[in-house]
């Protein structure tokens, strides 16, 4: 990640320490993408980019000093600017600008593009009834590292493997658009595997779909869907720097049956969203945010420790250009007990939603909002048929209270979790659920986005 | 090859011919967020560099942050197979790069400016949460094979503000984003009245008591609803379906009140691929004139070049997109005229949400917040309400255009008056 020894950074950022929350970062990336169309690659680029950052706190004033290079003389540089900021006299001395150093070559990395390039464009042309497909395939490699004040320098490399895109269906009637979004946090073997598992699902052939009846409808969130409900309705209003959020003082409150228990875990690191430290360089901590249904903690970062030693572990950044903030990683939702038949009795009458395609809270006022683009109609438990795109809307209070107790046996990964934008910036997030029942969502249908 | 342009320059018409674009960017910018309790400064400086070129006869991009480490990525790229694309005919030409124009001024004590309109245009139910400000210079540097040399500084100054509104019990947040450059008060004033407009109506409104009537759309929402709009004319990858399911006969696709240009001379004298950017007619009193086209939409098309080849960063390859783009009318009706006409309808003040349009099925769905307008007056707020309708229906239903325009970031300017639309559908 840098071109000069790391415990350089950890010395010189140790004095800015004791004022508050300081800390070096470094990163480089390298995002390979391509667009596969009916099979054919297009596109194709490599982009490469790194940078560093050093930050310090004093009292309620922060502040960053990021640049794109990773040499030393740019890191003394840096520090030096950020005393500068600060009135210190303790930066380290300006040196003669160092000639950059060649950077080493990653043949490996090049050929593990080919491959996955190759094993992509070939499973995509062997599904069945999948007609065309246009997608973009984006894979993400990412390494990092943190120097807290204080502490010694940790380093992590996380690979993401991201598809978006639409497949068309061909059936005997009509063609058919459907949206494709996958997330996955490697792209070796196994996820070659689910990525093949998801797409044959998605392009089974399937009934028309009819238009949702507007109104109160009970829906039974399925193939993890029910983590994107929690991620939108529970992780964002929970996060530390959310501004009047509805749940900050309803910490301890019991809003959901006991059954439910919702954590954020960043330490689930085969899910997408997944850290081992966050990236203040504290270690990553699993936060309780259902507590046998009691709104539990919030997601810190260290900017809202004000001197009260509050944990942390959710601090992150888009890249070194940005500070750190309190987010989240991953909601994974404990199993109950239910079998699939029994949470599809249990439901009766209403919609099974298997893909959430897009969501957005408002945390101040409490209201949230998702779309699908296809469920499936539940009446007298069974199903009978299906439906197209339509928006689920609540409001998180009274959407949690009316969570059914009755919760599925297996959690799975939800990987339509992928990139999470809030103001501007996109992290990786993902999460895991069991089937689970939410009453008396409003739903309407949408005549935009059937394909998504 | 080194650390140095030139090598790469030398090196990339070696291997690739006259096949090749190279990119620089630099970047230096600051952004201060201020929160009534904290404030946080960041200071970056980006550089950045990029090539486009064609390899074993297909279209390839790689990026990095120096040059030698960019000839390592395209040595990396080399066994990737892909489809084959013939290379663009790109621009030649120079352009001396003009003095380095400074960031736009600071915006001092603009935290507390909008937070006391802010108290004083809601009478203290809506407060300033979160402002954030954002100034740099960017310059690019661009060369090509075909002896393009040319770089333009941007200067940019743009703000985001987060306000609460609150009314008993109930809260909610709004956000805006507006040019930060400009510095009178009427700007401070104009920003403040949108804030609380969308923090305030959703609070105190009801739904809309009926569910046909005229729409008049605040300029905020008219600049989302080009924006939303813009990919039909921009690029080929719509250029088929515009002229088989949006255009008339005639050619028409807005109505007779309305054109629609892009300008981004003003800006810069050439776009992300060289091509002299120049006043584009989108289309003029409701009739098709011209698509929107970089180098590589262009040839797709069988048009020329028109100058919109967007870069909005050096990781990514440009693409055709918005410069400058702008509502306009030959006629335009001063605002308070376009009220007093309204018989029954809705003053769309702000968005609740994005617009969503599903071009392939000429669906066009917003959620607005507003206020109820009868017989050219203003009545009562309305919470929420959503449009729903033909993307087509609703183009040819623009009724008039005011003489008010704003330039709203999203993220290119995009400048809309107040406009009227007839007939609208609400739920």
């Amino acid at each position: 990640v840098l071109d000069f020894d790391p415990s350089l950074a950890s010395r010189w950022i140790e004095p800015f320490g004791d004022a508050g929350p300081a800390d070096f970062f470094a990163e480089r990336r390298r995002d390979f993408a391509f667009r596969l169309v009916n099979g054919e690659t297009r596109d194709v680029r490599l982009a490469e980019e790194g940078g560093m950052a050093a930050r310090a706190t004093e009292g309620d004033r922060a502040v960053l000093i990021a640049s794109d290079r990773s040499d030393e003389s740019a890191a003394r540089e840096l520090f030096r600017e950020l005393a500068r900021r600060f009135s210190r006299t303790n930066y380290p001395k300006a040196i003669a600008p160092s000639v950059p150093p060649r950077s080493a070559d990653t043949p490996s990395s090049s050929r593990e593009f080919e491959k996955t390039q190759r094993r992509l464009a070939s499973l995509f042309a062997r599904i069945p009834p999948l007609a065309r497909h246009t997608l973009t395939i984006r894979l993400a490699e990412i390494e990092r590292l943190v120097a807290p004040a204080g502490r010694p320098p940790l380093s992590s490399t996380r690979r993401l493997l991201s598809i978006d895109g639409i497949l068309e269906i061909e059936s005997r009637s009509a063609s058919e658009r459907r949206g494709f979004s996958v997330h996955l946090p490697d792209a070796g073997e196994s996820a070659l595997e689910e990525i093949r598992h998801l797409a044959r699902a998605a392009a089974a052939p399937a009934e028309r779909p009819i238009a949702p009846a507007a109104g109160e409808t009970d829906i039974l969130f399925a193939d993890g869907s029910a983590a994107y409900f929690f991620h939108e309705a529970l992780t964002h209003p929970l996060e530390a720097d959310a501004i009047s959020s509805i749940l900050h003082p309803l910490a301890g409150a019991r809003l959901a049956p006991r059954e439910i228990e919702v954590l954020d875990d960043p330490l689930r690191l085969d899910l997408f969203g997944g850290y081992a430290h966050d990236d203040e360089g504290l270690p990553a901590r699993s936060v309780r945010l259902l507590d046998a249904g009691q709104v539990g903690g919030l997601l810190r970062s260290r900017a809202e420790e004000k001197g009260l030693r509050l944990p942390g572990g959710h601090g992150r950044r888009t890249g070194p250009m940005a500070s750190p903030r309190p987010r989240s990683a991953n909601v994974v939702v404990s199993p109950g007990g239910a079998s699939e038949d029994e949470m599809t009795r249990r439901l009766k009458d209403g919609l099974r939603v298997g893909c959430i395609v897009a969501g957005s809270v408002d945390p101040a006022s409490g209201e949230f909002r998702l779309r699908f683009a296809r469920a499936r109609m539940i009446r007298r438990g069974r199903i009978v048929g299906e439906v197209g795109a339509g928006e689920i809307a609540g409001a998180i209070v009274s959407s949690l209270g009316a969570i059914d107790p009755l919760v599925g046996a297996h959690a799975v990964p939800c990987r339509s979790l992928g990139w999470c934008g809030r103001d501007g910036h996109f992290l990786p997030v993902g999460g895991a659920a069991p089937l689970l029942i939410v009453r008396r969502l409003a739903v309407r249908p949408t005549e935009t986005g059937a394909g998504r | 090859v080194t650390g140095r342009t030139e090598d790469l320059v030398e090196h990339l018409s070696r291997r690739y011919g006259a096949c090749w674009e190279l990119y620089e960017k630099h970047s230096q910018w600051s952004e201060s967020a201020e929160t009534p309790s904290a404030r946080s400064e960041t200071i970056a400086q980006e550089d950045g560099i990029a090539v486009r070129y064609r390899d074993r006869q297909s279209m390839r991009f790689a990026a990095a942050r120096r040059p030698d480490e960019l000839l390592r990525l395209t040595d990396a790229l080399g066994g990737i197979e892909a489809s084959l694309e013939p290379w663009p005919a790109l621009p030649a030409g120079e352009y001396p790069e003009p003095a380095e124009a400074g960031p736009a001024p600071p915006a001092e004590a603009l935290f507390s400016a909008l937070g006391q309109t802010l108290a004083r245009e809601s009478r203290g139910d809506v407060r300033l949460a979160r402002l954030t400000l954002r100034q740099g210079l960017v310059v690019d540097r661009l060369r090509n094979g075909a002896g393009f040399a040319g770089g333009r500084p941007r200067p940019s100054a743009t703000a985001e503000a987060v306000v609460i509104g609150a009314r008993n019990d109930r809260r909610l947040s709004a956000h805006l984003s507006f040019f930060a450059g400009e510095r009178s008060p009427d700007a401070i004033d104009r920003a403040a009245r949108q804030l609380v407009d969308r923090a305030r109506f959703p609070l105190d409104g009801s739904p809309p008591p009926f569910s046909r009537g005229e729409l008049l759309l605040d300029p905020s929402v008219g600049a989302a609803l080009l924006a939303a709009i813009a990919p039909l004319f921009v690029g080929s990858v719509y250029a088929t379906l515009l002229s088989r399911r949006y255009l008339d006969r005639l050619g028409r696709f807005l109505s007779s009140a309305t054109t629609i240009i892009d300008d981004p001379t003003v800006d810069y004298p050439f776009d992300g691929e060289g091509t002299p950017t120049r006043r584009t007619v989108v289309a003029e009193s409701g009739v098709f004139r011209s698509r929107l086209h970089d180098v590589r939409s262009a040839r797709e098309c069988g048009e020329p070049p028109t100058g919109h080849s967007d870069r909005p960063s050096y990781r990514v390859p440009p693409r055709a997109g918005i410069g400058r783009l702008r509502w306009e009318s030959a006629a335009p009706t001063p605002g308070e005229k376009l009220l007093a006409s309204v018989r029954r309808g809705l003053y769309a003040a702000a968005l609740l949400s994005p617009i969503r349009v599903d071009f392939e099925s000429d669906r066009l769905e917003c959620d607005l917040t507003g206020i109820v307008v009868e017989a050219g007056r203003g009545r009562r707020p309305v919470s929420a309400t959503t449009v729903s309708s033909r993307l087509s229906d609703l183009l040819k239903r623009i009724v008039a255009l005011g003489n008010d325009r704003q330039w709203f970031p999203l993220p290119a300017p995009i400048g809309s008056p107040t406009m009227l639309i007839e007939r609208a559908t609400f739920s």
